[in-house]
């Protein structure tokens, strides 16, 4: 009789023995479903997050001041050209998810009525302009400092676009996809009074109005000039500046912003574009951006901490059972062994009988434990999930809930079960041990 | 020449108390030997050493001219000897033909019907029949192995006069008209006066006591 016909019999006629241990199997292989699922998931939702957070490095310039001979003098705002930005894209590669100039300028409007400021007067009635890529990635919306509440973002394919604020679009009776003159200017100060250094105006652009925003944070001070109220401040596509000929093509003097796909990359790749060399680091200075990750990764990393330690507990709780069950069981087989060795089946064959009943109920056991884990999975993807998406929302608009974190691939099923029949091996030779190292005569007397 | 040969063996528990003091004797194929002794005097201990489940301290056992140990003592088991025990040791979760099927190498049901087993017993499970029924399964597994050699510690020990000797008929046959040998361990007179060889075991020393 061949033994895995045996080892059939055997679970067969001892039902009761076979399903407690079944039930065993089940309760293991369950729990490090869980909890190799909550591990895998988290390691899975940690990667989405900081593919969908990103992180961000910026270029800023700073101008150097000289002081000599008592009287401070500058060498003028730094910049950086279209050539530097490239190679700064060059070093990203893949993993730009984005990047955003800025420059800065002034512009009046025929027939525009800015928010007045401290000595407010027609000349000097003007509002500041940045020019951007996409008003999106501004720091401005990102940190939430202002918010669009009508329209649509600027994005880099848009021209003689704008975003006004809303007491501005208010006091001009103004709304989205309506148009305006806009034309240069330039704040100045003479005996005091605020003055527009470009009086005569030679340029002139029609922009149209693509969205309109709320200001969320406001510091009032009575002595900002117009120009420099909050309210005034006009966000516009980055030709703007450069048809009103405030500013020259390709050359930026404001920040530069690149948005990055996984967080974990950013300081590889600053370092990296720390080394262009077509850019003046004496005046420019590099700044990372991944606090928002950071954030997140501390909760999901102690996830995953508890998470280890109750697959530790799990693992060792059930392989001690287990062989405490075992070790009962096969003292408890101790009679059959003795009989076996009499007719002559050697102690490998008599191993290998209770490793093969002990791998079929593993493998029942844990074929039903991924047949309950699947539809709890869906239950609990949303439960821990959930709360991270909610936390992400927060900060940019993060994970589709309808990803389930917790479904595990065929093939860490698989290394699951190996893992798990590895532990059962060891532990049917450790719990056989104590029996089979005696003699079969020893074993026979016992027997007796 | 001798099937079986039990060369100047000694054993003793823990080299404290000699159990067996050289003993010699040989066994030939279609004979039935009974050992006698009382109880503890290493009646059994020698059974256990011819069916290789021990190891002497001392001489050899020889199966055919060959040293067991050097033909290997789960191979002897397997192959040339066969038990049969006073506790009958079927086991439980296997039917009578399954127990029989373990050791053999011929059909199990001629050799239960041959015992005197139905095809309905030999289906049901084991532990509901009865000892005699139950000694009967443990011949037939011994007489299944085609071992030349069968080794009976107490046969008849747990059964009543007549299912006794029903026992030591079917054994009989096994000797005269199967060939085998058939060496039985027991304390009964009675059970003794049917082998063909009959030896007393007294402090370690084997005699015969009537041919």
């Amino acid at each position: 009789m061949h033994l895995l016909q045996r080892a059939v019999l055997y679970l067969t006629r001892k039902k009761g023995k076979s399903i407690i241990l079944c039930a065993l199997f089940l309760l293991v292989s369950f729990s490090l479903f869980i909890g190799v699922s909550v591990l895998s998931g988290t390691d899975q939702a940690s990667k989405d997050l900081r593919s969908n957070i990103g992180a961000s490095f910026d270029i800023r310039p700073y101008e150097q001041l000289e002081f000599e001979n008592g009287e401070v003098s500058s060498e003028g705002t730094p910049t950086v050209d279209e050539k530097s930005i490239q190679e700064v894209l060059s070093c990203i590669g893949d993993e730009l998810r984005n990047y955003n100039t800025e420059q800065y300028g002034y512009a009046k409007g025929t027939n525009l009525s800015f928010i007045k400021g401290a000595s407010h007067n027609s000349e000097n009635n003007m509002g500041k302009v940045t020019s951007l890529r996409d008003s999106s990635l501004s720091k401005d919306f990102i940190n939430e400092e202002r918010k669009l509440i009508e329209g649509s973002h600027i994005k880099p394919e848009d021209k003689n676009k704008i975003l006004i604020s809303k007491e501005l679009a208010e006091e001009n009776r103004l709304k989205v996809g309506d148009t305006v003159e806009l034309t240069h200017a330039n704040l100045g100060s003479q005996s005091g009074v605020y003055v527009d250094l470009i009086p005569k105006k030679t340029e002139f652009v029609v922009v149209e109005i693509a969205g309109i925003y709320q200001l969320e944070v406001k510091s009032e001070n009575g002595l900002i000039p117009t120009a420099n109220k909050e309210e005034n401040l006009i966000y516009s596509s980055s030709n703007l500046l450069l048809d009103l000929k405030e500013q020259k093509e390709n050359i930026y003097e404001g920040e530069i912003s690149f948005f990055i796909k996984d967080p974990l990359h950013l300081e590889e790749m600053t370092q990296k574009v720390k080394e262009i060399s077509s850019i003046d680091w004496n005046n420019h200075i590099l700044v990372n951006n991944d606090f928002k990750y950071s954030k997140i990764a501390d909760q999901l990393q102690g996830i995953q901490n508890i998470v280890m330690a109750l697959i530790v507990i799990t693992s060792v709780l059930g392989i001690i059972t287990l062989v405490i069950i075992l070790t009962m069981r096969i003292r408890g087989r101790i009679h059959e062994t003795g009989i076996m060795l009499s007719i002559g089946k050697t102690k490998f064959e008599i191993i290998s009988q209770f490793v093969i009943e002990k791998i079929i109920l593993l493998s029942l056991g844990f074929v039903l434990a991924l047949l309950i884990f699947i539809p709890v999975s869906n239950m609990l993807n949303p439960i821990l999930f959930g709360s991270l998406t909610d936390v992400s929302k927060k900060t940019i608009d993060i994970i589709t809930s309808n990803t389930n974190y917790l479904q595990l691939n065929a093939i860490q099923s698989l290394l699951l079960f190996m893992g798990e029949m590895c532990a059962v091996i060891l532990t049917v030779i450790l719990s056989s041990g104590a029996v089979l190292s005696l003699k079969p005569k020893e074993i026979l007397s016992k027997m007796s | 020449m001798s099937i079986m040969e039990v060369k100047g063996v000694r054993f003793s528990y823990d080299n404290k108390r000699n159990v067996l003091k050289d003993v010699n004797i040989a066994f030939e194929a279609g004979s039935i030997y009974a050992i006698l002794g009382p109880s503890g005097c290493g009646k059994t201990t020698l059974l256990s050493l011819m069916g290789g489940l021990d190891s002497p301290s001392g001489g050899q056992i020889l199966f055919e001219g060959q040293n067991i140990e050097t033909i290997g003592l789960a191979d002897h088991r397997k192959n040339n000897v066969a038990f049969i025990f006073q506790s009958y040791n079927l086991i439980d979760y296997l039917t009578p033909r399954e127990n029989v099927a373990l050791t053999s190498k011929l059909p199990p049901q001629p050799i239960l019907e041959r015992v005197g087993l139905t095809e309905e017993e030999s289906r049901r499970n084991v532990m509901k029949l009865s000892g005699g029924q139950q000694q009967r399964i443990a011949i037939a597994r011994a007489l299944a192995s085609d071992a030349k050699v069968i080794l009976a510690d107490e046969p008849t020990g747990n059964l009543d006069e007549d299912t006794a000797q029903g026992i030591i008929e079917i054994l009989k046959e096994s000797a005269y008209e199967m060939n085998k040998c058939v060496v039985i361990v027991t304390h009964s007179n009675d059970l003794a006066k049917q082998a063909d060889v009959i030896f007393r075991l007294s402090k370690g020393n084997l005699q015969i006591i009537e041919k």
